[in-house]
């Protein structure tokens, strides 16, 4: 599908001069534009933090501290930290050979890297039932050699790179492709082996819109509900990771631990989005400086 | 042709990393889908579909992805407009935020969205002095979604206001046009192909969501069950075929939505004659 | 033979960009590639240098086939059309590249990289440079820094694919001169793509012209311009006049005009036959019984020059068929001044030289008439 255009990326900005309008008009606009962000947006932030310490701070500080918590908080570093190398080195290895070669069933490869920002996390989940399920094609194999993988980590960092997959490779190819590669082939014209000139050339490029895809593949990584849901079993203490820690709590109506404990995942997305800004602009700086 | 010998290295090795990565997990899992679904025979097939709480289930999940789509193509335009076009303090930080959706976990923006629209909720208490139960209803459900789907519409159309010529605009107002027309004839045309982008991945993304959807759902049988969530009912029932048939009807049929919306895409593109 | 290209060819589905190259260049040479956008002539520098593999033929460098070589040992230096510099790397870091990545034991130690990158950073003037990075040079610059990180290695050719492509006309005309004193200092084998044939002609001390994927021609300037070998060598290279017309009895004849061709042609066989003629080539006359009849339809001053537009005058209804319907004459200026010519008037035409080719596609003028 090619409407998976990287959506990712916000346009690049250039502040112009403030359009000529009448002014009631652009008045209404823009309140009516910081509403919507304040009404959809803000507003949950906000909410998220007052529910945390409606029980005072004591009720927050026992929930974090928690020791299924604090489990739950190692599952999804784990996760995060085996998924995210993982996706990164792949999708180095996609937009390259994406952006760099012409071969055929490029244009397939690509939909199908693509394809998981189209599939319900849900369905993420399902198909790794199916196939390492207790009544799956491979589930009984594995379980039998004392390597379960579903209602396991294997099956939670599977269903999570099945998610994640599109984050750095989507990133990467555009910005690949728009660079060119007569740099590289500079390179290897004075006679840099394939290693240098990855480490000399390639890698400085690419590194900010690297570090881009590599931030919301972590976000997902961490916060991915639907597809770990599925696959994850909600064994406590053992296969829960934060997001369905925060739903236990949630459905077993401790509201305020659920929130203290969402709170660490929105405090996850704040940082998220403040690394991403300070990407942005500084890409934005050397897509100036590229093209200057 | 001669891709046996290249100037760049490489090519081999990560066209065998992709290919098998992928092939790992995207193309077996969901070749795993469709041979699952094929040991059914078409009369349990169209058993499985035809039951009405399966059917109800993707009556709410269309209706609710598409109005929340729809809806997000006025908001989202917007606040994209207002982004791009209109000095704003702060605008560095608002535009930022539009991202929150994308890098919010689903699970935090479902049991918050809960919480501000049930009835003695923050914002759940004006509608309901109106009469108007949101938390637990579609209207709920549609309301998760404007969240989810939100910066799909914004980040589609920003780049192309951005890149508007603004002397087609000086051209259409010194020709007589009013401001109205202007953006009517003038802005909004070349702004069609990308809201139709923006309005098709929100609508996908709104049809498989799960996370933000299911606490505010209720999850109702006949009223506000989602598909995902019924899929994973009969996952949690062990009903294998059964969840393996509703994931596959689904994914065809967001496939099919899509191909609609790329050629429909595609369409205003030739007629307006823009990329 | 410095390089020697043997039968090469290379297709790209359905479109064949090399036809069958034969080419070879001597040591020390300045050579230029010349032809319009799409002929080839990129895709042979980037086959010789290795960036392109052909799909039949060989590529000797010093006698050894190199087809199938890696680049690095062929000792090949490549300036890119848009110079490719690394932007991240201070201007000194580009110029250090192709010695730092060596293999450590063919790696100068640091004090000869310094030495060997300020060195040639002299040599191409803009040592006051090494600290700044690429996005703040001028496009001139840029051009010799790329220019230098190519001659750091030590190349045993350089090879440069449109080197003076993406400069202001003015940047343009210095550096050509440059490029062409720097060889002069180097006398390194040189080769250079270019659809400029005023820079081919300005820098090189061989042209090869191409077109459609084959060599039309390979000469001095003196000689593509003079002798041109192909109908294609004469309009691309400098600007020409062509007639339509029949070779008859020593003349050429065009539409009542008949223009006498040179004693030793005079024998030819008669037939319909192009004649081409430079500009410069045809002298304006006030004679009163001129034989070939003009009117002056257009003057353009060029400068140091005139470049004057007539078409032919005649009584039959068949005039001399002229391409486009008018001939391009160019004057000194003194020449020019002297005539004081007029828009409009009617003058007589002299031509000095026209040359042809013998067209296959041309039928004898017996079986013709």
């Amino acid at each position: 599908m090619s409407t998976t255009q990287n959506i990712l990326r916000p346009a690049q900005r250039t502040d112009m001069a403030p359009a000529e309008s009448i002014p009631w008009v652009r008045y209404a606009l823009s309140t009516l534009a910081l509403l919507i962000i304040a009404l959809f947006l803000i507003l949950p932030l906000v909410a998220v933090l007052f529910e945390a310490f409606r029980e005072g701070v004591g009720a927050y500080v026992d929930a974090i501290t928690d020791p299924y918590t604090g489990h739950a908080i190692l599952l999804t570093l784990i996760t995060a930290l085996i998924c995210v190398p993982l996706n990164t080195l792949f999708g180095i290895a996609a937009a390259w050979c994406i952006a760099r070669f012409q071969f055929p069933g490029r244009s397939l490869l690509t939909t199908l890297i693509d394809l998981p920002f189209s599939v319900s996390p849900v369905i993420a989940g399902l198909v790794f039932i199916l196939i390492f399920g207790s009544q799956g094609w491979f589930g009984g194999w594995f379980a039998g050699h004392g390597f379960p993988i579903i209602f396991a980590l294997p099956g939670i960092v599977l269903a999570t790179m099945f998610v994640t997959l599109p984050f750095v490779a989507r990133e990467l190819i555009p910005l690949m492709q728009e660079q060119g590669a007569e740099q590289e082939e500079a390179s290897i014209m004075l006679g840099a082996s394939a290693w240098r000139m990855f480490w000399t050339i390639t890698l400085p490029r690419i590194k900010w819109g690297l570090l881009y895809g590599i931030i919301l593949c972590n976000a997902r990584a961490m916060g991915e509900f639907g597809a770990v849901s599925v696959v994850s079993g909600h064994i406590r203490g053992a296969t829960n990771t934060l997001p369905l820690h925060v739903e236990i709590l949630y459905n077993e109506y401790q509201f305020s631990a659920a929130f203290a404990v969402a709170t660490l995942l929105a405090g996850l997305a704040i940082v998220t989005l403040i690394i991403k800004s300070i990407v942005e602009w500084r890409q934005q700086r050397q897509w100036e400086n590229a093209s200057s | 042709m001669s891709q046996r010998r290249s100037l760049l290295p490489g090519f081999g090795l990560s066209l065998g990393v992709t290919v098998f990565t992928v092939s790992l997990l995207v193309l077996i899992p969901l070749l795993a889908l469709v041979t699952k679904s094929a040991e059914l025979s078409l009369g349990e097939l169209w058993h499985t579909l035809a039951d009405r709480r399966v059917l109800a289930a993707f009556r709410v999940s269309f209706s609710t992805a598409f109005a929340a789509a729809f809806l997000n193509l006025f908001l989202g335009l917007i606040v994209a407009w207002v982004l791009v076009r209109y000095p704003l303090p702060l605008k560095r930080a608002w535009d930022s935020l539009i991202d929150l959706p994308f890098a919010l976990p689903t699970a935090v923006a479902g049991i918050v969205l809960t919480t501000l629209y049930s009835p003695n909720g923050w914002l759940g208490q004006f509608f309901a002095e109106l009469g108007i139960r949101v938390a637990f209803t579609p209207l709920g459900i549609t309301i998760a979604l404007i969240f989810i789907g939100l910066p799909f519409v914004v980040r589609t159309v920003e780049p192309v206001l951005q890149d508007l010529d603004r002397q087609q605009e000086e051209a259409s107002t010194s020709l007589g046009a009013s401001r109205w027309q202007t953006f009517r004839r003038v802005l909004l045309p070349p702004l069609v192909p990308a809201l139709l982008t923006g309005f098709s991945l929100a609508f996908a993304r709104g049809l498989g969501e799960y996370g933000s959807v299911i606490f505010i759902a209720g999850n109702m049988p006949m009223k506000s069950e989602i598909v995902p969530l019924l899929i994973v009912t009969k996952l949690e029932q062990y009903n294998y075929p059964g969840a393996t048939v509703i994931a596959l009807a689904s994914l065809v049929v967001a496939f099919v939505m899509l191909l609609i919306i790329n050629g429909l895409q595609q369409w205003t593109r030739q007629r307006t004659g823009r990329d | 033979m410095s390089i020697q290209v043997n039968h090469l060819t290379k297709r790209y589905g359905d479109f064949t960009a090399l036809d069958d190259i034969d080419l070879a260049i001597d040591d020390g040479e300045l050579v230029a590639l010349l032809g319009p956008s799409g002929c080839g002539k990129t895709t042979l520098l980037r086959s010789i240098a290795g960036m392109e593999f052909a799909d039949s033929g060989n590529i000797l460098l010093e006698g050894r086939d190199m087809t199938f070589e890696p680049i690095r040992h062929r000792q090949v230096g490549f300036v890119f059309q848009h110079y490719a510099l690394f932007n991240h790397m201070s201007v000194f870091e580009n110029v250090a590249y192709g010695l730092r990545v060596r293999p450590r034991a063919q790696r100068p130690p640091e004090a000869e990289i310094r030495r060997r990158v300020h060195e040639l950073l002299d040599l191409v003037q803009l040592d006051w440079l090494a600290k700044r990075f690429p996005p703040q040079l001028s496009g001139g610059q840029r051009q010799r820094i790329a220019l230098a990180r190519a001659l750091a290695v030590e190349p045993r050719y350089l090879l440069l694919d449109e080197p003076f492509g993406a400069l202001d006309a003015s940047v343009r005309k210095e550096l050509r001169r440059w490029l062409r004193r720097l060889h002069e200092e180097l006398h390194v084998t040189s080769l250079f793509v270019t659809h400029d044939q005023e820079e081919a002609m300005e820098v090189a001390s061989r042209i090869v012209v191409m077109n459609h994927g084959r060599i039309e021609q390979v000469g001095t300037p003196e000689t593509v311009y003079d002798y041109p070998a192909t109908p294609f060598v004469s309009t691309f290279i400098g600007s020409v006049n062509v007639l339509h017309g029949t070779l008859r009895d020593g003349h050429f004849d065009t539409g009542g005009w008949h223009l006498p061709i040179p004693d030793a042609d005079a024998n030819l066989r008669s037939r319909r036959q192009d004649a081409f003629v430079r500009p410069h080539d045809i002298e304006i006359v006030r004679a009163p019984d001129t034989p070939w009849p003009v009117r002056i339809r257009h003057v353009q001053p060029m400068g140091s020059s005139y470049h004057v537009e007539v078409t032919p005058v005649t009584d039959t209804v068949q005039g001399p068929q002229v391409e486009n319907d008018y001939l391009t004459v160019e004057l000194t200026r003194q020449a020019f001044k002297a005539l004081a010519l007029e828009v409009g008037e009617v003058v007589g035409i002299r031509v000095h030289h026209l040359h042809w080719f013998h067209q296959e596609t041309a039928p004898a003028l017996e079986e013709a008439v």
